[in-house]
């Protein structure tokens, strides 16, 4: 078979150059969508699946399994838990038992109130989650009004690096509070919170009643998950439920999987509208060319070479498209944050998600090109020829 | 071609096998609870779980009416035998209307929690002095929730704050009552 040359195909492009960039643009617009959808999923996904441990478990107030931030749990349970239960971590004197409170507080920020989740532990929280570190600053002190933030909160509190939200001030509930430190997980859902000194929050809050107790079993020292499903079924009194911390944050990102099918589906539709476009202009640019490719015909090109060619131009247009739209995607779209109840996560733009998009710029050249082919090339050739401009 | 339709032919042969495999070991390991912790002749008599609780001491020999429930999705431990009971006052949701408005009325979540708490005891069936039997006692001897049960065994712990621990002896186990007839499958 005799092909067309690809500078045929490539001088062809420039032939309209408005309708040349239309149909760029309408690409891109659909593979960026694409690539969002997918972010998205993946960003939310990498968040909750990195939060949380199977060794961690947490014991909430009983009938509030699903939201460790409505749970309710009595001040003494923390002291009962560590007096009762046997096979928990320790290390230097400080035990693996971690009495903690979860609550959004609404923070001022450039006069819009954001919703941050603020977490109220004490030192044994940085035994029992053991991915936190503080990458700048310092600890903060009880009595002494001082937050940990995490590094994607202080993009929510306003900072464009997070070492600039160290020494700030942000109010929380009227009371000042300092930002002394700033910490990181390893991606998980702690980097989009605060953390503060239980007590000061107990005290900022007026709340008497703990969210839940995180307790981190030592297996090797006899510790079992079973021993907590035990204690919080005998002791009634204390009104607990046990849970994994793991268990916690699949059921979580199980809640979150509808927002994540709205989203796929918004970005979706607006990509079919996106794509009708392209299609549409394509197979205009290709129709008005009914008389060139029957005199193609004549010259000895079959029909499968001419196919080859429109194939080849379409896909060269959508192409282009996915190569500026992964190029936005990584450099403005990867590591956008994005708030959502339980905290902040980012848009992941991985190596996977650019495959896709590129990909799915080649489907669209290959799918674009199906309709104005079969326009072209189902005429005779005297009576393309025939046709008109 | 021939090759390799019988190379997936014979793996996915084995895998068949293998699950079949699983499942009959699943079924053998299935763990019960010896005979002797259940009976079909409900004691007479019996007082409902909170007039012995109000009364009762650790060490005391009881015998009480209750309903398996008390917790959403928690009633039994999934790794222990050990359940919670509630007593047959409290009114679970599909006692309160004859519509199934609530998905879990083991939990008893119209229930004030502070008398519900007051009302919760929990049922453990040891193995010996110390330990309980590593699995759950859920669907054994029709244990279900919601249904009645009566319990006969030793107050192991107890305190005014809601505490109620009875470790089994013997154990009776009715059916579920229905809306209008908050008292059928006791066995009154």
């Amino acid at each position: 078979m005799k092909l067309l040359p690809i500078e045929y195909a490539t001088r062809n492009l420039g032939r309209s150059p408005s309708r040349l960039i239309l149909t760029v643009f309408g690409s891109s617009l659909v593979v960026l969508l694409i690539m969002i959808a997918a972010g998205f999923m993946v960003g939310m996904d990498a968040t909750l699946n990195v939060s949380g441990s199977d060794k961690n478990i947490m014991l909430l107030g009983a009938g509030s399994l699903e939201s460790v931030e409505r749970s309710e749990v009595k001040m003494e349970s923390s002291g009962i838990v560590s007096s009762s239960i046997k096979g928990y971590k320790t290390k230097a004197g400080v035990e693996g038992v971690s009495p903690e409170v979860h609550i959004q507080i609404p923070i001022d920020i450039q006069g819009e109130d954001r919703l941050v989740l603020i977490r109220g532990v004490e030192p044994e929280a940085f035994l029992v989650h053991e991915r936190v570190e503080i990458e700048y600053g310092s600890l903060p002190r009880a009595g002494h009004n001082e937050l940990l933030v995490g590094s994607l909160a202080t993009r929510t509190l306003g900072y464009g690096k997070p070492k600039d939200a160290l020494g700030k001030t942000i109010l929380l509930d009227d009371d000042s509070y300092a930002i002394t430190g700033v910490m990181v997980a390893c991606g998980g859902i702690i980097e989009g919170e605060i953390w503060a000194p239980l007590s000061d929050l107990l005290v900022t809050t007026q709340r008497d009643t703990l969210s839940c107790i995180v307790v981190a079993i030592d297996e090797e020292s006899g510790g079992t998950r079973s021993q907590l499903d035990g204690f919080a079924a005998s002791r009634v009194d204390l009104e607990l439920a046990a849970i994994s911390e793991r268990e916690y944050y699949a059921a979580l990102a199980e809640f979150y999987k509808p927002i994540q099918l709205m989203v796929v589906m918004t970005c979706l539709m607006i990509a079919i509208g996106g794509l009708l476009g392209g299609f549409n202009s394509t197979y205009a640019a290709f129709a008005s060319r009914v008389r060139e490719v029957g005199t193609l015909q004549t010259l000895g090109y079959t029909r499968s070479a001419i196919t080859f060619s429109l194939i080849q131009e379409s896909i060269l247009t959508a192409s282009t498209g996915a190569i500026i739209a992964s190029t936005i995607a990584l450099v403005a779209i990867d590591g956008y944050t994005i708030r959502f109840s339980m905290g902040t996560f980012t848009l992941l733009i991985t190596t996977e998600i650019v495959t896709l998009g590129i990909a799915s710029g080649l489907a669209l050249g290959v799918i674009g090109a199906i309709a104005p082919v079969i326009r072209c090339l189902r005429l005779p050739i005297p009576q393309s020829l025939r046709a008109s401009e | 071609m021939k090759h390799l339709t019988l190379l997936i032919t014979l793996s996915l042969l084995v895998s068949c096998r293998g699950n079949e495999e699983q499942s009959q070991q699943k079924t053998t390991n299935k763990e019960t609870l010896p005979s002797h912790f259940f009976t079909t002749e409900r004691p007479v008599d019996v007082k409902d779980l909170v007039d012995v609780k109000m009364n009762a001491k650790a060490g005391d020999e009881v015998t009480f009416l209750a309903r398996i429930g008390g917790r959403k999705h928690g009633s039994f431990v999934p790794t222990l035998a050990m359940m919670i009971v509630a007593d047959p006052n409290l009114l679970s949701c599909e006692l309160m209307a004859c519509d199934d408005h609530c998905d879990t009325p083991e939990d008893y979540c119209c229930e004030d929690p502070k008398v519900l708490t007051q009302g919760l005891g929990t049922i453990r069936f040891m193995k010996n002095q110390t330990d309980t039997y590593p699995f759950s006692v859920e669907g054994l001897g029709g244990m279900e929730v919601l249904k009645y049960v009566v319990v006969a065994g030793k107050v192991h712990d107890i305190n005014a704050n809601g505490l109620f621990i009875v470790d089994a002896k013997k154990i009776w186990v009715g059916g579920a009552p229905a809306y209008g007839d908050n008292r059928a499958g006791s066995g009154e």
